[in-house]
């Protein structure tokens, strides 16, 4: 009998998934660049029925994959599971109608996302609704273009992103979480040695603070427990000396 | 009433006993001889009781230690009642609060998980080391068995407090050992292939793991489990004071110390050693980090089962098994080793300390190797990895 639920390929599978039909034809019909995820069926309104029909049979047939370059390099690197929440605001990725994912988006979303897909030079001001802290990031600190080219060597993104930016202050560089495959908004997610050495650093008068209250509690303990056993046998010299039991 | 006619009762017997009618009955004299009324004094439960020094010694430290770790569990479990909401809706969030909000939460939070890992290690080698060192031997097989007992409810603790904080690795890893014990139930006879169903049942609550569970899951954890375990650990303390340390080794002790205060205080100076690792330990390294992130986000009961869902490493030397080897192998297994564990006292009465030490070995190898080496036996046999 075997007790695994999943097996680790399936979580592979996840992000790979095909695009909803109506998420790939309103994706073609607004022109955005290739292999970005679509947009929701609201933007089909307004164009003429045949057309759109005719782009929905051809999308059908055709399955387009998010990017799943970047976690199935960090999940081989680091050895352990990661999913599209590393970067995206769903677990399951940018694709569905779930929170943070394009078919809820509403008008005001829409347009930061579109801002945030025609990002291509760095610098740029992105709060893209799909994309976590972790993934505005990149693309604010590398623009997509550089994101792009990275998806042929994924562990460029680590390097791009260097060893300054770290968004949740755990003194890992985000970079490194990334091949790590540790969550970087999680300052309580990183690899135990790092954290341990980095945390350490952080808190070494934490540290110091301790050793001392606790060689003085032991010092202290030491000292009632001496006392203690004084009395204890002055008691019993009393006793025999008086002669009681 | 019932203490006038238990008075009675015994009166009676032995008046029988002196008058030569009768002789106690043997359950009387077993309890006699475990629980000696003329020892129940100050004087010779603590001044004095002496600890034998030789090359086992060390062993003596382990129960106090599982004690000391018990205690943080107590303290930091507390704290952690201040803010954690037992519901389906906000245990994930009231965590999330405790973690980042609350003035130290992160710290308490990490303690009370670092020293259960901390209590359920020790309380693993202080029975080995006690069955090594057989301490077990007559009058101490009262001592023995509420420590078996304890193990199994320091288990229990685990287990239930695994599912609290409400996230993918938690309530799937419950519904897998609700199931496990469900499973059970195939490879009994008759009317006892139900028992398992029922407790499953009994502890879930409802139909899947939800807004029951979670509620008896937290009862367990923080009333009932340690109700019994302040029972019987009650119970283990006074049989330890009242018989003393065990001989532990064939050698003869080089030499005998006082329990109070030479021993009380080496055993205060060791939990305060301890306590300064695992004060570091949860303050630099949070215990969730060994965990991929994926598991650690709020239970969704309509997505997917995540990848890597496994329960703690101290259920390894079960789950690795239970993955390469069929159901009823384990099964019997199991409770054939359960078996053994209660009867250890008479099993292993003639036995010489030198075989028992060489079996504890064993089973310290074998545990070992499952915890640190489980699943790179798991993938080298099913060729995964």
């Amino acid at each position: 009998m075997s007790l695994r639920l999943s097996s680790p390929e399936s979580n592979l599978k996840a992000p790979m998934r095909a695009l909803t039909v109506p998420d790939f034809a309103a994706r073609i019909m607004t022109a955005s660049p290739p292999k970005t995820p679509g947009y929701s069926l609201k933007t089909l309104a307004g164009m003429p029925t045949s057309l759109s029909l005719l782009l929905l049979l051809a999308c059908a047939a055709q399955p387009v994959f998010s990017y799943p370059q970047f976690q199935q390099f960090s999940e081989k690197h680091s050895g352990r599971p990661v999913d599209c929440a590393m970067c995206h605001s769903n677990e399951s990725g940018p694709q569905g109608t779930g929170e943070g994912q394009i078919g809820s988006l509403d008008a005001e979303a829409m347009k930061r996302l579109n801002k945030a897909r025609a990002a291509m030079e760095p610098q740029s001001d992105v709060n893209s609704p799909i994309l976590n802290s972790f993934g505005n990031e990149i693309i604010r600190t590398l623009g997509k273009r550089k994101v792009l080219e990275c998806m042929a060597n994924p562990a460029k993104l680590a390097e791009f992103l260097g060893e300054k930016k770290d968004l949740d202050e755990d003194g890992i560089p985000d970079g490194q979480e990334f091949l790590d495959g540790t969550d970087p908004t999680n300052k309580f997610h990183g690899d135990p040695w790092k954290l341990f050495v980095a945390n350490l650093n952080k808190y070494k008068a934490h540290v110091i603070l301790a050793v001392l209250a606790i060689f003085a509690l032991d010092f202290g303990f030491a000292h009632i427990l001496k006392g203690m056993t004084v009395a204890m046998k002055t008691r019993s010299v009393g006793k025999d000396l008086h002669g009681t039991p | 009433m019932s203490i006038s006619w238990l008075r009675t009762t015994v009166e009676s017997t032995k008046k029988a006993g002196e008058d030569g009618r009768a002789k106690p009955g043997k359950l009387i004299d077993f309890l006699t001889e475990r629980f000696p009324t003329d020892k129940m004094n100050f004087h010779s439960m603590l001044e004095k009781k002496e600890v034998p020094v030789h090359s086992m010694s060390w062993g003596y430290y382990t129960g106090g230690l599982t004690l000391f770790f018990f205690l943080i569990q107590v303290v930091t479990g507390l704290l952690l009642l201040f803010y954690y909401q037992p519901t389906v809706s906000d245990a994930y969030m009231s965590v999330e609060y405790i973690t980042k909000y609350v003035s130290a939460g992160a710290l308490i939070r990490n303690m009370h998980a670092w020293s259960s890992s901390g209590m359920i290690l020790f309380a693993l080698v202080h029975l080995l080391t006690a069955f090594a060192m057989k301490s077990f031997e007559k009058p101490r097989e009262l001592t023995w068995l509420a420590g078996v007992l304890l193990l199994f409810i320091t288990f229990t603790f685990g287990f239930t407090g695994y599912l609290l904080p409400w996230n993918q690795i938690a309530v799937n890893a419950t519904k897998v050992g609700l199931q496990s014990m469900e499973d059970v139930g195939q490879y009994l006879p008759g009317a006892l292939s139900e028992v398992p169903r029922i407790l499953r049942e009994t502890f879930q609550g409802e139909a899947s793991v939800g807004q029951s569970t979670l509620g008896r899951f937290y009862a367990l954890h923080v009333v009932i489990l340690p109700l019994c375990l302040l029972g019987l650990l009650g119970l283990h303390l006074l049989q330890v004071q009242l018989h003393g340390m065990s001989q532990g080794a064939d050698e003869r002790p080089r030499a005998q110390e006082k329990f109070f205060p030479i021993f009380f205080f080496k055993d205060l100076s060791l939990w305060a050693g301890v306590f300064l690792i695992f004060f570091v330990l949860a303050l630099t390294v949070p215990f969730e980090s060994f965990l991929p992130y994926p598991l650690l986000a709020p239970y969704n009961p309509l997505g997917a089962t995540p990848a890597g869902i496994k329960p703690e490493w101290y259920f390894y030397f079960v789950y690795y098994p239970l993955e390469l080897l069929p159901f009823w192998v384990i099964l019997l297994t199991s409770m054939a080793a359960v078996v053994v564990l209660f009867l250890t006292p008479w099993i292993f009465r003639g036995t010489s300390r030198k075989t028992l030490k060489f079996l504890s070995l064993i089973a310290t190898a074998y545990l070992v190797i499952m915890t640190v080496f489980g699943q790179r036996i798991y993938d080298l046999l099913k060729g995964g990895g």
